[in-house]
């Protein structure tokens, strides 16, 4: 049982971790129809700009929670500029083309990405320093919480609630869902489509950054190619809960995270990363709408 | 026993009823037309009888076999032949590959023919080429055979694709508006040449069209849907001065 | 008639082409191992080890661009799968050879290795094929792309085939001469595919579903066609990998090599054979080509290049190089 809740808690802060990126994914499917394999990409370069930010800006800053927030903000802002250019350069002058073609841009940019990270940053992995003061609490019973996972869950779950706020609460919210259920109608009722995809990448890549610091506390050894893996499950999550849909993300996020937990835990570590696959198959075939989405009917 | 049979047929959709307890019959070799205001269900019949909605009850009988629960290719090679309102040609083919498509079920050829093609492959190629040919001459668009369908103009388009409903052999033919979009010339013209393939080949033609003179000049016998239902049938004199039929398209006041 | 020796005609050309590059690469041997499959024991300097090696993948990736090109670009069917079905053909192969055949014939051993590949992995795009079929566009990708990984997961878990250290000590009995011949033979056959009934069949379901069916074709008894034929394919190129290498590891069939194959298709132009071709050519060629930029300037700049590459591809010519268009000896007229 003690194993069990500890088994939890390390599976709640690892699905934290998936839901800002599986958020990204489900924000730009939603208004573009688009899988941004560059998303998990973006998370990678977050990290490495919240390790540049540490090393260059603030060299002596002790760790404490001012500093984890310098550092998030600064790697949220650097994400968020990085969304915006490929955005820009990349995926809008496809915006016509055929869906295919953007999925390709997407994998051309996830490659640029990485190898260009391996460019600038090195292929070796580098060590994440601490910006918080970390304690381990023991809380009784042999489990172990760590003060950075409840970090990690409290700074996720406060990006969601601005998020849920700026969605469902504001003018651009409500754009951004006219533009999900179609865009040519958004655009013919006069809504600004391109700002309001723009804007959409800025709030899924800042929090794609956040993401990467986060998962730089949780797990300090850092390279390029990072964003591959937990990309592709964040990916997944947001499938698991119904891609397009938010709130299904975080639930599909989470989801995944403790049962990838679990599995580690109590079957083998091998067979974790394709757990995340065989979830994907079943909620397809099963479900294909996700748990919260809905099917869509062919008008002949 | 007629050709074609809807039996107290219905369809809803949660809750909502297209069509409510539509009986057709339909006799070989002749030429019928289907008319009604807009959204009255029309092409949702030809959605039923191709099988692409299953009816909610009720049944449709093709030479007396229940057609209902087969899959719309099935019906197809049973031969069933259909156009559509909104035109679904094969754009990137050719004219000529459009019509051949339609020979595929009455074709033999093998995977391993095709890959060493053997004689048996090209005899049948060559075969449907031509008959596929014979086709685009009958609707007089022969000369774009080797034109992909997404360049024709929109009234080649309509041809293109009551051409291909034809390479399927089909006993019964829909057409879903074939003059929608055509100007008055063409309309004349199409109106001839759907008669004249109708006598030709002896086959039976359910005719969903708005163009009143269209029908009413080569319809041989006209049914009338109004929200969902049949509210009268009959040659063309008596459609024409039937009440329920002119509230329907006339309103009532 | 004229056509049966047109192809035949062109069969006897690229025979010999395909003796003529293994006889300037395997040090003039004039011989049938030598021509057809025995790795050149020494290099006569007009081609280095290393191009030759080049070649052999060009080979290979050709084949895994047109057999996606298929499923892809004929019957528009998005897949994300296809290294996994090139795995299952080399992890197969492999083991019938290594395991059962070690020591058999050059041609026993070539029959055996590609046969139990191309059927292998047939059958899995078989069963994969009829339960995800209904799925449609970007869902069908998902899947495929789910369906992929796990089978690289399960190789790399099977402590026989070697596990995450690889497979070693595979025979090797592909050399640039087999390859290249059974190369054009795949996509000779491809071409007949597409030119014929299936083939239309193939692109009516991909342009428009509801009206194939309506022309009494089954889509699904087609896309399943399109599936095991595909898979069969990328077996056999999974085959041909393995005993031209010599050396095989879950490393080499990631999701990365499924994209790289879509990237080929999509470079040449989707739906044009010739394309699937030469986009195989372009992205086997180009990284290599671009170690020279990398020697020169003395950055690792080489993949960054390949990447922008193929984003200004996309970008400026969104059709593909080729477009719909084919190469005259690949056209149907």
């Amino acid at each position: 049982m003690n194993e069990f809740i500890q088994h939890t808690i390390n599976g709640l802060a690892l699905g934290s971790i998936y839901a800002l990126v599986a958020l990204g994914y489900t924000m730009v499917f939603g208004v573009l129809q688009l899988i941004n394999f560059a998303h998990g990409d973006i998370f990678m370069v977050g990290s490495f700009i919240g390790l540049y930010f540490i090393r260059f800006a603030i060299p002596n800053a002790e760790p404490s929670i001012f500093t984890a927030i310098m550092v998030l903000i600064a790697a949220m802002v650097g994400s968020a500029i990085v969304g915006v250019i490929i955005e820009k350069f990349a995926y809008r002058p496809l915006r016509k083309a055929p869906r295919i073609n953007i999925l390709i841009t997407a994998i051309g940019v996830s490659l640029l990405l990485e190898y260009g990270g391996q460019l600038v940053f090195g292929a070796s992995p580098q060590f994440f320093p601490d910006i918080l003061p970390r304690k381990l609490i023991d809380i009784g019973g042999d489990i172990i919480l760590d003060s950075n996972q409840l970090t990690i869950f409290v700074m996720s779950f406060v990006l969601m609630q601005i998020l849920s706020f700026l969605v469902f609460k504001t003018q651009f919210g409500r754009s951004m869902r006219a533009i999900s259920h179609s865009l040519e109608t958004a655009n013919l009722i006069g809504i600004n489509v391109n700002k309001v995809i723009l804007i959409t990448f800025i709030i899924g890549s800042a929090l794609a950054g956040a993401a990467g610091v986060l998962y730089g506390v949780a797990y300090p050894k850092i390279d390029p190619l990072l964003g591959l893996l937990p990309g592709l499950k964040a990916f997944i999550a947001a499938v698991l809960g119904g891609i397009g849909n938010i709130t299904g993300a975080v639930i599909g996020a989470i989801i995944l995270g403790l049962s990838e937990t679990y599995v580690a835990g109590y079957i083998s570590s091998t067979y974790r990363d394709a757990l995340a696959f065989v979830i994907l198959i079943i909620v397809l075939l099963v479900r294909p709408g996700g748990l919260l989405g809905s099917k869509k009917i062919e008008k002949v | 026993m007629a050709f074609l049979e809807v039996e107290n047929m219905s369809l809803e959709f949660g809750g909502v009823k297209a069509c409510q307890n539509v009986n057709l019959k339909l006799e070989p070799g002749i030429l019928y037309g289907l008319i009604g205001p807009n959204g009255a269900g029309k092409s949702t019949i030809f959605n039923v009888l191709t099988g692409i909605y299953p009816p909610t009850t009720g049944d449709v009988r093709l030479s007396g076999e229940s057609l209902v629960g087969k899959k719309p290719f099935e019906i197809a090679q049973k031969g069933i032949g259909r156009t559509f309102q909104n035109i679904r040609l094969f754009k990137e083919l050719t004219v000529l590959e459009n019509v051949m498509t339609a020979f595929y079920s009455s074709t033999h050829t093998n995977l391993a023919d095709q890959i060493f093609e053997t004689k048996a492959f090209h005899a049948e190629e060559e075969e449907i080429r031509v008959k596929a040919m014979e086709l685009l001459d009958v609707m007089g668009i022969k000369d774009l055979a080797d034109v992909p369908a997404g360049g024709l103009p929109y009234g080649k388009q309509r041809k293109l694709e009551i051409a291909r409903a034809l390479g399927l052999n089909p006993k019964l033919l829909l057409l879903d508006e074939p003059a929608a979009g055509l100007n008055p010339s063409e309309t004349r013209e199409l109106t001839n040449l759907i008669r004249d393939i109708q006598k030709a080949r002896n086959i039976t033609v359910l005719l969903i069209e708005h163009d009143m003179g269209l029908v009413m000049k080569i319809c041989e016998k006209i049914y009338v849907l109004v929200q969902g239902q049949l509210v009268c049938e009959g040659v063309a004199e008596v459609v024409q001065n039937d009440k329920r039929v002119i509230e329907a398209y006339l309103g009532v006041d | 008639m004229g056509k049966i020796n047109k192809t035949f005609l062109l069969f006897a050309l690229l025979f010999v082409v395909a003796v003529c590059l293994n006889f300037i690469m395997g040090g003039f041997n004039f011989n049938l191992a030598a021509l057809f499959y025995e790795k050149p024991g020494r290099f006569t300097g007009l081609i280095s080890p290393y191009y030759y090696s080049v070649l052999i993948l060009l080979g290979i990736n050709i084949i895994l661009s047109v057999s996606l090109m298929l499923l892809n670009g004929l019957t528009g069917l998005f897949t994300m799968g296809h290294a996994g079905f090139m795995a299952i053909g080399a992890y197969c192969s492999a083991s019938v050879v290594s395991f059962l055949l070690p020591d058999a014939p050059f041609v026993v051993q070539l029959l055996a290795g590609s046969l139990s590949a191309g059927l292998a992995a047939g059958l899995v795009g078989f069963l994969i094929g009829t339960s995800c079929l209904r799925l449609a566009g970007d869902y069908l990708g998902m899947v495929t792309l789910g369906f992929g990984e796990i089978i690289r997961i399960v190789f790399l878990n099977i402590d026989a085939v070697g596990g995450a250290r690889g497979m070693t000590d595979i025979p090797v009995y592909m050399n640039l001469g087999s390859v290249f011949l059974l190369t054009i033979i795949i996509i000779l056959v491809i071409k007949r595919i597409s030119n014929g009934r299936l083939g239309r069949a193939m692109l009516a379901i991909k342009e428009n579903e509801m009206a194939a069916n309506m022309m009494g074709i089954n889509p699904l008894n087609i896309k399943v066609k399109a599936f095991v034929i595909s898979s069969f394919m990328a077996g056999i190129a999974g085959s041909f990998f393995a005993h031209s290498e010599g050396y095989i590891s879950t490393q080499t069939f990631t999701f990365a090599k499924s994209f790289e194959v879509i990237a080929m298709n999509v470079v040449g132009g989707l739906g044009s054979l010739s394309g699937a071709i030469m986009g195989a050519g372009i992205l086997t060629v180009l990284p290599e080509a671009l170690r020279k930029v990398q020697d020169i300037t003395g950055l690792d700049i080489r993949m960054v290049i390949y990447a922008l590459t193929m984003v200004l591809i996309m970008i400026l010519r969104p059709q593909g190089l080729m477009g719909n268009r084919e190469w005259k000896w690949l056209s149907s007229k």
